[in-house]
């Protein structure tokens, strides 16, 4: 691409937690396009680099990695991806006070042979722990540039793009530090190396190293079958390990040199009494716990559930579709249309703009975007984190890893979003679990609403329902723990400092995801419509509803639940207001069993959907169909329960 | 790799400065994740607490790992 005008690639890496994605927005200005790495279902942002008229340069964001000797599938896409895009410059992006931590990738990537460039990000971070780091000197013993940034504050930016300019055109000379180690350790290199094609993407050196730290992806790029036998023999051999670890320690050595030489504590770094209290609090196991029912309580039930799903939702959606948009939609195809099936499909009771885009926007928008607001909140503070470790304890009796809290809580917000996000699991074992937990137990936000609403006269009935969907998590958790195939995933989390949330960057959080949610979820809304609509004339919901009318009445409810619970699979929460319409027919222990069924009733049909792209058709049907007689079941147990214990 | 009356980070003392002695490297994916913490023999952490995950300091930043993590690193006190 370089030698063609000013055409030029550069890729964006380094560990998460970094502020990676902040460099990105700093140098793209925003316009990223995501889409799927191929193959694969990770997300990959794109997005352009613009200095001056002759510059164009196209910046790909990676997902986080700790070293190219990959382990996760979001790690392997940001290893192919720096491979295969053959880049003008990689911007190895660093959190300034973890150097140590984290310079040893930046001499992997040194060795391989890429045009590196290194960010020291959040140098104020690092400056605040009275700590200081040489520069010119660390970039003359690197032999590659090296730039202090604080991106949240848009510091060094400007100094990283001319940079960048420099490298892209070849104006800078790299003198990257060569470095050997034991001649042992060095002749295993070569004869891996020997094996390694001239046209792999990085050097055979480098193709070598990973392949003898058990890199899967060098050690099948080694070509034909001959080669790779020849290379996993080498590899598998006993005192590989020994020549690993050396190799690791010698690249930890060489940082630890460096550091030692470049790296001053200037002055005593500031104790920070509340950070460290506030730290002892979130991750203490008795207080941690409180910290999370006050969460629970203000951020979920005061702000999500009744703000979210209770003022905005009426506001939007009696104040402004009710009374203003729905007559206009209706009247203006009454006008066109007449009374002919066709009004239906885009106006009337459950037309596409009068239901589907109405759900849309009305209902679903402002609590996804109160929840997001929280999640983003929590993620950026470092909260995210603590609540990750409080919950490993429990996630772990039912086979899980605390890496998983994160997508169940997001599950709370948007199961189809949380869906998505089990990607960033260890293994297909957890992913499957939790998608499973998704799509049974987990309440999406839309849904909370509607269900905190018809229980919030009676705290009792309320605790009931909790305490219902908790034991069905954790009995189905043990259960799938019990006869799901594989290993339990060990976990590993780093836990930032805990810090005040950044209004701009818990702003770009929530835009994103509100984004993404707008362009993934809002449309299967309106094919939801279109299926209702299908449905309705062809009369096979009439059918489905007769069936469903069976378990409802054998849960003790009437028959027209089972038209609420049909509906319930186009949209969770559209059953759940479907429920609220009958709320007067109801007595309290019906109501109770049917927000517990629709609680654990199939996932609505964008999740499905979902699940299907990331799980495949067979494992989807094969939950889908576990969980409808689940949620029967469990309805009618409760059912004889609540009547035994003499509950009207 | 070591001998029994080497601790590992799931039995050593908190709030002590450790190095680390030895890592086991039976289980390569154990080994990979840990060294991607940049945890390797010769470097020194800190304990800070213990319960179903131990929470450490490595350099200037925090990780929480299991114990089927931790069981495979081997400390001593400095």
């Amino acid at each position: 691409m370089g030698e063609q005008g000013k055409e030029f690639t550069i890729v964006l890496l380094g560990n998460p937690n970094v502020g990676k994605s902040v460099i990105f927005y700093e140098l793209t200005g925003r316009y990223a396009t995501v889409s799927n790495y191929p193959g694969t279902t990770v997300d990959v942002s794109t997005g352009r680099m613009q200095v001056g008229e002759h510059h164009r340069i196209t910046v790909i964001d990676t997902p986080g990695l700790y070293n190219l000797r990959s382990i996760t599938e979001e790690e392997r896409v940001s290893k192919r991806i720096l491979m295969e895009s053959k880049p003008d410059a990689v911007i190895h992006v660093v959190d300034a006070k973890n150097i140590e931590r984290m310079l040893p990738l930046t001499l992997q990537l040194i060795e391989a042979g890429l045009p590196v460039i290194l960010v020291l990000n959040m140098f104020d971070e690092l400056q605040r722990r009275g700590l200081d780091i040489q520069i010119s000197h660390l970039e003359h013993d690197l032999g590659i540039p090296v730039v202090a940034t604080v991106a949240t504050r848009h510091e060094g930016i400007d100094n990283l793009k001319s940079r960048i300019i420099g490298v892209v055109e070849k104006r800078y000379s790299f003198e990257p530090m060569k470095f050997s180690y034991d001649a042992d350790v060095e002749k295993k290199i070569d004869s891996v190396a020997a094996h390694m094609p001239s046209d792999a993407p990085l050097s055979a050196r480098a193709m070598a190293l990973l392949a003898m730290a058990g890199d899967e992806d060098a050690i099948d790029m080694a070509g034909n079958t001959d080669n790779v036998a020849a290379v996993r023999d080498i590899v598998g051999h006993a005192d590989n390990n020994e020549a690993s670890l050396a190799i690791a320690r010698r690249r930890q050595e060489t940082v630890q040199q460096m550091i030692r030489e470049h790296f001053q504590q200037s002055k005593k770094p500031k104790k920070e009494r509340w950070s460290e209290f506030m730290d002892h609090v979130t991750m203490h196991p008795v207080a941690g716990i409180i910290m999370v029912g006050l969460i629970l309580y203000f951020g979920f039930y005061k702000f999500v559930a009744q703000f979210g799903a209770g003022t905005l939702v009426d506001f939007i959606e009696a104040g402004i579709f009710e009374r203003y948009i729905n007559p206009q939609v209706n009247a203006f195809f009454h006008g066109i249309l007449g009374e002919s099936i066709f009004f239906n499909l885009f106006a009337g009771e459950y037309g596409i703009i009068t239901l589907g885009i109405r759900y849309a926007i009305a209902i679903v928008l402002p609590v996804v975007f109160t929840f997001f607001l929280l999640f983003s909140i929590m993620e950026d503070s470092g909260y995210l984190t603590r609540l990750s470790m409080i919950l490993d304890r429990m996630f772990k009796k039912i086979g899980l890893s605390g890496r998983s809290v994160i997508p169940v809580v997001l599950g709370v917000g948007c199961g189809t979003m949380a869906t998505v996000v089990t990607r960033t699991l260890e293994t297909a074992r957890e992913r499957y679990m939790v998608t499973f937990l998704l799509a049974l137990a987990i309440p999406c936000s839309a849904q909370l609403g509607v269900i905190l609403g018809l229980l919030s006269g009676s705290f009792a009935s309320l605790m009931i329902w909790f305490t219902v969907i908790v034991l069905v998590f954790l009995v189905a958790g043990l259960v799938l723990n019990r006869y799901t195939k594989g290993q339990q995933a060990t976990f590993f989390m780093e836990i930032p400092p805990l810090r005040l949330p950044k209004p701009g960057n818990v702003m770009i959080k929530t835009w994103s995801r509100m984004k993404w949610y707008a362009i993934e979820v809002i449309p299967i809304f309106i094919y939801a419509s279109i299926l209702i609509w299908v449905g309705k004339i062809t009369r096979i919901f009439d059918v489905l509803t007769w069936v469903l009318s069976f378990p409802a009445k054998a849960a003790g409810l009437p028959d027209k639940m089972g038209e609420i619970f049909l509906y319930g699979f186009f949209r969770r929460d559209f059953g759940a207001a479907g429920l609220f319409d009958l709320r007067e027919a109801l007595d309290l222990r019906q109501m109770l069993v049917a927000t517990v069924i629709l609680t654990l009733f199939v996932p609505c049909i964008a999740q499905f959907s979902v699940m299907i792209k990331e799980r495949g058709l067979k494992t989807s049907l094969f939950i889908f169909l576990t969980v409808v007689p689940f949620a029967f079941l469990t309805g009618i147990i409760l059912n004889q329960v609540l009547t035994f214990v003499g509950m009207p | 790799m070591s001998g029994a009356h080497e601790l590992t980070m799931v039995s050593a003392p908190l709030g002590k400065r450790l190095v680390v002695s030895a890592i086991d490297m039976a289980d390569a994916r154990a080994f990979a994740k840990i060294s991607a913490l940049g945890i390797l023999p010769g470097v020194e952490i800190e304990l800070r607490r213990r319960g179903a995950l131990i929470l450490f300091e490595v350099y200037h930043s925090r990780f929480a790992i299991d114990r089927q993590l931790a069981e495979h690193i081997y400390v001593r006190e400095l």
